[in-house]
């Protein structure tokens, strides 16, 4: 089902308000959904609502928070999502970041308390678009093992960074730390097809073919993956005092209960360092050498990081955003939910 | 050979002293080294004196450096290393940037024009000595394919990270962003062996097990190393204007002149965050937690990121560190190098 950018910012704004969010918060929390749509990450897209829906609904996320942003230096601040919705907690705390950045030069600001805020590159594009570097990471439900390991400890852990240009392109990393999402488990599960041996592990940390043995996800090139998601959290948990490691809570075990996760933006304002046009012709330079690089077989032409991304997006405007039939189907109905997202361990779908 | 800790810098120092960097920045070179032999990180340790020594003596790093410092926010500053040694140059940023976090919470100190710094495990752990979490990482000659590239692009890029626990326990982690280091590959051609197909490409970009037909490395997980090593050239090159992407220096491609590589520390004070004591209590418990988790088959225990090394460094501090007998004999020898590195292209040896 092929649909604009407007029609899908509108269902899911109308579908997240109805559950409950105030009008102003799903209307971010759309903004963020659809930006991953439109870029063809549908994992964290319109396939989200019906879950958030049903958690909202069910008290798992304050609809009427009390965010309080507090400065703590001239560079650094928290901001208190109060058990809130992420996606809202996380572009205004972006919004203070941004503008501490454009005053004193960098600025590092931790999101306490917050529910799942979506694909994290959506933060560092805000601070992009004004001209400044934007970098955030945030936990998520433990899923993963440590290297070595048999049980998970770390979620997956996301890492995005974005650099703006000369023109409205944007050179973006937006990355898990883990080599495969869970959701391609479920997807061969539901195909019952054989999954690569790097991606997963078994109950005795055994890395499996089989889906339905996968009891924890592997991290990108054993310790490092592991490393990187120890410093996610770290930086967006244990440093703003917030449950960390295993203790982060699970995305569908109880969905009256707030999430209480973390979030770290860093913004860094290249005025402060080597000059802002340097910078942004020098990212463009960046993009121009990328492309020019010759390419590998099986592959047309070399990308700079996001590129990929920038080519669904100007599909997607010319043809409309492609969303599943389902979710579409959700999207223009009148129900809230289907109670299918609660009490379940988080490797159940 | 077993050697002491204190020996081993002693022969460093002057060694390096010989070749003609002055007495305190051989002092401060030579600590960075022994700081990564210590620990078992021997590729960035005693086997580089004899390059750094052909380098200082033909005058490709800067022995009488004017090293420059300037704030450019209450938490921002630039440190010019005036292609002085980078280990003595980043040391001293690490220094100041430690200073400014904790005095006003964060500090983004750019480092730059420098040479080689060594292992950035050396630069963060300064900033865990003082109970605040360093982030440090740094340019190097372009060795490593985009994802999809048949041509090297970035360098190995690392990155590093320490965060203070209990008791002087920091949880350290050093990686660099390729799936190995070129030393393997040498390691490789020696011994006449084939390598992983996950290690390197050929000229035309394809993995190869044959270590003589390498042409680059390979980035970790595909576009996720390629994302990351795109991240650390943006901020320890463009960000301050330095040469950035293939346009980086190689480092046995000339000799006598000075190689112009940028490096960045961020230091975040945990007291400006959840405040020093639970963070340091929260680092504790992270690692007790790793260690109480289940092994996967094949391993005997689970291990914190940076354990490994300073289980290392503890064996060696008893049984000395281990140097591999050329090295030592080259240290205690009166030669100061023999023209073995010099106008060579990054992949010879």
């Amino acid at each position: 089902m092929r649909v604009t950018k407007e029609q899908l910012k509108s269902l899911i704004k109308n579908k997240l308000h109805r559950a409950g969010l105030k009008e102003d918060h799903a209307e971010i929390a759309a903004d963020v959904l659809v930006f991953a749509d439109e870029r063809g990450i549908h994992s964290h897209g319109a396939m989200r609502v019906e879950y958030y829906a049903e958690r909202i609904a069910k008290g798992g996320i304050n609809t009427n928070p009390d965010f309080n942003f507090k400065k703590t230096g001239p560079c650094t601040a928290v901001f208190h999502g109060d058990g809130g919705n992420g996606h809202a907690a996380a572009k205004m705390a972006m919004d203070e970041a941004i503008n501490m950045a454009k005053e004193n030069g960098v600025a590092i600001v931790g999101v306490r308390d917050i529910s799942h805020s979506g694909a994290i590159s959506y933060f560092t594009h805000q601070a992009a678009k004004e001209n400044v570097l934007g970098f955030s990471v945030c936990q998520s439900d433990p899923m993963v093992v440590p290297f070595g390991g048999a049980e998970p400890y770390y979620g997956t852990n996301p890492i995005a960074f974005t650099a703006p240009s000369n023109d409205e392109r944007m050179l973006t990393l937006d990355m898990a730390t883990t080599v495969q999402a869970w959701g391609k488990i479920l997807h061969a599960r539901s195909k019952n097809e054989l999954i690569p041996n790097t991606w997963a592990v078994d109950k005795n940390g055994e890395p499996t073919t089989n889906p339905f043995e996968v009891n924890a996800l592997l991290p990108i090139a054993g310790p490092k993956g592991y490393g990187l998601a120890m410093m996610v959290d770290v930086l967006s948990g244990i440093l703003l005092g917030l449950p960390f490691g295993n203790k982060v809570s699970s995305m569908y075990e109880n969905l009256s209960e707030y999430r209480h996760l973390g979030q770290l933006h860093i913004v860094i304002n290249p005025a402060f360092f080597t000059g802002l046009t340097e910078f942004k012709k020098n990212i463009s330079n960046t993009m121009e050498d990328l492309n020019q690089i010759k390419s590998a077989p099986g592959f047309s032409k070399v990308l700079f990081p996001g590129e990929n991304n920038d080519l669904v997006l100007a599909e997607y405007k010319e043809k409309g955003i492609d969303i599943v039939d389902e979710i579409y189907e959700y999207l223009i109905s009148d129900t809230i939910h289907n109670n299918q997202y609660d009490h379940k361990n988080p490797f159940a779908k | 050979m077993r050697v002491t800790k204190e020996k081993l810098k002693d022969l460093i120092v002057t060694k390096l002293h010989r070749a003609g960097l002055t007495e305190d920045h051989s002092e401060g070179v030579a600590d960075v080294l022994v700081h990564a032999d210590a620990r078992g990180v021997h590729s960035h340790g005693a086997m580089r004196v004899e390059y750094y020594a052909e380098r200082i003596a033909k005058g490709g790093i800067n022995c009488k450096p004017e090293f420059k410092f300037e704030k450019t926010g209450p938490c921002s500053a630039v440190f010019d290393g005036d292609n002085g040694a980078g280990h003595v140059a980043a040391k001293l940023a690490m220094d100041e940037a430690i200073k400014m976090a904790k005095e006003n919470g964060i500090a983004i100190v750019g480092v730059r024009r420098i040479g080689h710094s060594g292992a950035l495990s050396y630069f963060v752990q300064q900033a865990a000595n003082e109970d605040l979490i360093g982030i440090s990482v740094c340019q190097s000659d372009p060795m490593v394919v985009p994802f999809g590239g048949a041509d090297p692009y970035y360098g190995t890029n690392p990155i590093a990270f320490a965060a203070p626990g209990k008791d002087g326990e920091h949880i350290t982690f050093d990686m660099a962003t390729t799936v190995q280091a070129w030393g393997k590959i040498l390691h490789a051609r020696s011994k006449n062996e084939p390598i992983p197909d996950t290690w390197a490409v050929d000229g035309n970009g394809e993995p190869t097990t044959d270590p003589f037909k390498v042409n680059a490395l390979l980035p970790i997980a595909g576009p996720k190393g390629y994302g990351l090593m795109m991240m650390v050239d943006v901020l320890s090159g463009i960000l301050l204007g330095l040469p950035f992407g293939n346009k980086v220096s190689s480092m046995y491609h000339d000799l006598t002149e000075h190689r112009n590589l940028g490096q960045l520390h961020i230091v975040i004070n945990p007291e400006y965050f959840a405040g020093l004591g639970p963070f340091k209590e929260g680092i504790e418990q992270t690692m007790q937690d790793l260690n109480n988790i289940k092994p996967a088959s094949g391993y005997k225990q689970v291990f914190y990121p940076g354990q490994r090394s300073a289980i290392r460094e503890k064996a060696y501090e008893k049984d000395g560190i281990e140097i591999v007998d050329d090295i030592y004999e080259y240290l205690t020898s009166e030669v100061v190098h023999k023209n073995a590195y010099d106008n060579k292209s990054p992949f010879a040896k």
